[in-house]
């Protein structure tokens, strides 16, 4: 059975090399990671994370492109917002007009100024409808017009669901970040027609049809009203699904890092232990194939 | 018995040990030579006979000295067989490994670079023109981005086809190396036959065929088995590559997709069982077009998803929508035909106007198609799902389609990498086992030298003493 244990200086130094090469490999692995800063440098150095890897990428991107759709969402809004909060300030102050041209003490010339300074109400709440973002009027809806209503109060736009404008802001959530013109300014007509019908009232200096139309612009004040709450919860909406795509951004980054990139204290120390046992291994060859007979014989 | 008998066993007594030094001088010599088997004299006591002649008389009682038998080559065949058998095993498994290594660099994931980065800035893009349809430079950046993207599954085909290619040239290149060794082998067969008919021990030419039969093993996967006269005959699954003297040399048949193997005597199909051929045979006809098919269906995974929500918006003309993407269809049936050559359809890729993302309910300035189209970014749903299942494809999307493909390259050359390093483990035992056998060991060298040495020097004084007794016999006569 000896003889089956035969050791030669050839197998010594095969399998001496295969072990400095096997060492030498490793340290290469290690210093690979350590100089791209990445554990997973190819599919193949962990199948399971790669495959996480390219979901968290492809998951980040979503989430920072619902960041984007979310902002622009808040532009419309924004816009929304102001444009309707100065439309019931407009119509508040013709309110009040009105409310001190009906009382009876008042006389028609007194009547017809105020008829003129309800025209210009009605020419800046015209003004307000057609306000404009990214240089689309903004209650026009979905439709290729220049203004969401025409100088008599005629709506121009699409309303409804066709002219519904979605943004993308959660994966199967998109907002709409419009709003409809006829239902905040009312449809052809609308609160314009109210509003030159009370001037045309105040000329007549007709007392009960300019109380009457108080009613009327009352009403659509709330409509406008109801709207500026709509949007400003759609804002907050908005403004919470952007948060979310934020911080979920940030959270697939540090999962796709824990994944992707190395522990650094951890590598620096395994190249440490990598280093010593490679010097080992060479001191200790040096040492194991010296000796022969042939050192020994005259 | 002569009187100088005694002078005719020193002398067969110097022959022998110095056959000896000689042996364990070459020994030495090659103690580091590849392929070489440790040779040992093999001596024999003289005289003796083996039967008593009738009529003998004992006056002969000891022998004629020694005689050298012969010089044995220590080699253990079972082991050869192994050693064949394990290092074909890890050619192949080599050659894998390169080619999936290949393919991984190819694709460069998971990274900022690869294709899964393309498609999430491909469905940004949609989100963009969804934001703004009017604005003709977020459609021309979606137009950019497609093109990127189609030009990017292109390339990635291309190169899989140009290492199916690679392979293929390999294999053509390995088959005639075969042909040639195993013409070498033949010859040496040849040249040992005759040799050993002429009483000769070719030691070292054997060890010269033994180091191409070991190359062969590597290429082709061959088995051997003992011939004639010290010959070796080689076989390829079962058929002999190389018989005696004679060589059978092969050929490669390539039926398109198809790589193979024939004799070229008979072209009768042949097969390697394992060695670099298998590998290679392997990654060109399994593995690649398993991949390039793998990248087709990723493509064509996404046109099918993108074109069915395409077609059914409006353009900003008021059209229903082109396809968005294409391919040329007369490279369909092959593999990586469809990856190769998708691209945006020319009309649409020279218009941005008809980028079509205009639901035909809503109004000209809506985007709402576009916004379908972001969200297949986060799987496919609905229709568009039952739609890929029904054109055999992944339902959950492009995709999807492409991170479960990425995986299943990782797992295969993950895979491969374990077999390799476990093959390399029982090569190196094998290895060791062989050179258990034939490797040459200096001190045990040596020692067989002192002992040459020292029977030599007492067989020269063996002669002196005779000398001197027959001096002492012939001074008698004065």
């Amino acid at each position: 059975l000896s003889s089956a244990f035969r050791i030669t200086e050839k197998s010594i130094s095969a399998s001496v090399m295969a072990n400095l090469q096997g060492n030498l490999a490793a340290m290469q692995r290690l210093q690979e990671r350590l100089s791209s800063g990445r554990q997973v440098n190819r599919p193949s150095d962990s199948p399971a994370n790669t495959g996480s890897a390219l979901q968290f990428r492809a998951d980040i991107r979503r989430a920072e492109q619902y960041t984007r759709n979310a902002d622009d969402g808040l532009g419309w809004l924004g816009t929304a917002d102001n444009t309707l909060t100065s439309a019931v300030e407009l119509i508040n102050r013709a309110h009040d007009l009105l409310v001190a041209a009906g009382n009876g003490s008042v006389g028609g010339p007194e009547r017809s100024a105020t008829a003129r300074e309800v025209d210009a109400l009605r020419d800046g709440l015209v003004g307000l409808a057609n306000a404009r973002y990214l240089d689309r009027p903004i209650f026009a809806g979905t439709a290729a017009v220049d203004n969401a209503y025409a100088s008599d109060g005629t709506y121009l736009g699409n309303s409804g669901s066709a002219g519904q404008m979605l943004r993308n802001v959660a994966p199967g959530v998109a907002v709409q970040v419009n709003v409809d013109g006829p239902t905040a300014f009312g449809a052809s007509g609308g609160v314009f027609q109210a509003l030159a019908d009370a001037s045309a009232h105040l000329d007549a200096n007709n007392p009960a049809a300019i109380l009457a139309d108080l009613d009327v612009i009352q009403a659509a004040g709330q409509r406008i009203q109801d709207q500026l709450s709509n949007v400003g919860a759609l804002y907050n909406r908005v403004q919470t699904m952007r948060d979310r795509a934020d911080s979920s951004a940030l959270n697939l980054k540090n999962n796709l890092s824990d994944v992707e990139d190395i522990d650094l204290p951890k590598t620096i120390v395994d190249l440490q232990l990598q280093e010593t046992a490679y010097q080992s291994a060479l001191s200790a060859t040096a040492k194991a194939i010296q000796p022969s007979l042939v050192d020994f014989l005259r | 018995v002569s009187d100088f008998s005694g002078l005719q066993i020193a002398l067969s007594a110097l022959y022998a040990q110095r056959q000896g030094l000689e042996t364990a001088g070459h020994n030495i010599a090659n103690a580091n030579t590849d392929g070489y088997s440790r040779q040992r004299v093999r001596l024999t006591a003289a005289g003796a006979p083996p039967t008593a002649a009738l009529f003998a008389r004992p006056t002969h009682l000891g022998g004629d000295g020694v005689t050298v038998a012969g010089i044995d080559r220590l080699r253990d065949l079972f082991l050869e067989s192994r050693g064949l058998q394990e290092h074909a095993a890890g050619a192949q498994l080599e050659r894998t490994q390169q080619v999936l290594a290949h393919v991984e660099d190819v694709l460069a994931e998971p990274g900022d670079n690869g294709i899964q980065a393309e498609l999430g800035n491909f469905w940004a893009g949609w989100d963009d023109v969804a934001n703004r349809p009017e604005d003709g430079t977020a459609r021309a950046q979606l137009l950019q981005r497609s093109q990127t993207l189609a030009s990017h599954l292109n390339q990635s085909a291309d190169a899989l086809l140009k290492l199916a290619g690679d392979a293929s040239d390999q294999f053509g290149r390995t088959v005639e190396e075969v042909n040639a060794t195993a013409g070498r082998v033949a010859e040496l067969n040849h040249a040992i036959q005759n040799a050993t008919a002429a009483g000769l021990t070719p030691s070292d030419l054997a060890d010269q065929r033994d180091a191409l039969v070991v190359k062969l093993g590597e290429q082709a996967g061959v088995t051997i088995r003992t011939g004639d006269r010290g010959a070796v005959d080689v076989f390829l699954g079962g058929t002999a590559l190389v018989r005696g003297d004679r060589s059978e040399p092969l050929a490669v048949t390539s039926t398109p997709g198809t790589l193979g193997l024939e004799w070229q005597r008979n072209g009768v199909p042949a097969s390697a069982p394992s060695g670099e051929l298998a590998g290679l045979l392997d990654a060109a006809n399994v593995r690649l077009p398993g991949y390039l098919a793998g990248l087709d269906r990723v493509a064509e995974g996404l046109e099918v998803a993108v074109n069915a929500l395409h077609t059914q918006a409006l353009d900003r003309n008021g059209n229903p929508g082109q396809a968005f993407f294409t391919h040329d269809a007369s490279q369909a049936g092959s593999p990586g035909g469809i990856a190769r050559s998708l691209a945006v359809t020319p009309a649409v890729a020279a218009d941005t106007d008809l980028v079509a993302v205009r639901d035909p309910a809503k109004g000209p300035l809506d985007g709402s198609m576009a916004l379908r189209i972001g969200e297949l970014a986060n799987g496919a749903t609905g229709t568009i799902s039952t739609q890929l299942g029904a054109a055999g494809l992944d339902p959950r999307g492009p995709d999807a389609a492409y991170r479960a493909f990425v995986v299943r390259l990782g797992v295969d050359a993950d895979t491969a990498n374990r077999r390799v390093s476990i093959q390399a483990d029982i090569t190196k035992q094998v290895d060791a086992a062989r050179q258990q056998q034939s490797g040459v060991n200096l001190d045990e060298e040596m020692t067989n030298m002192l002992a040459f040495q020292h029977a030599y020097e007492a067989a020269a004084k063996f002669m002196s003493t005779i000398d001197s007794t027959l001096e002492t016999l012939v001074n008698l006569v004065h």
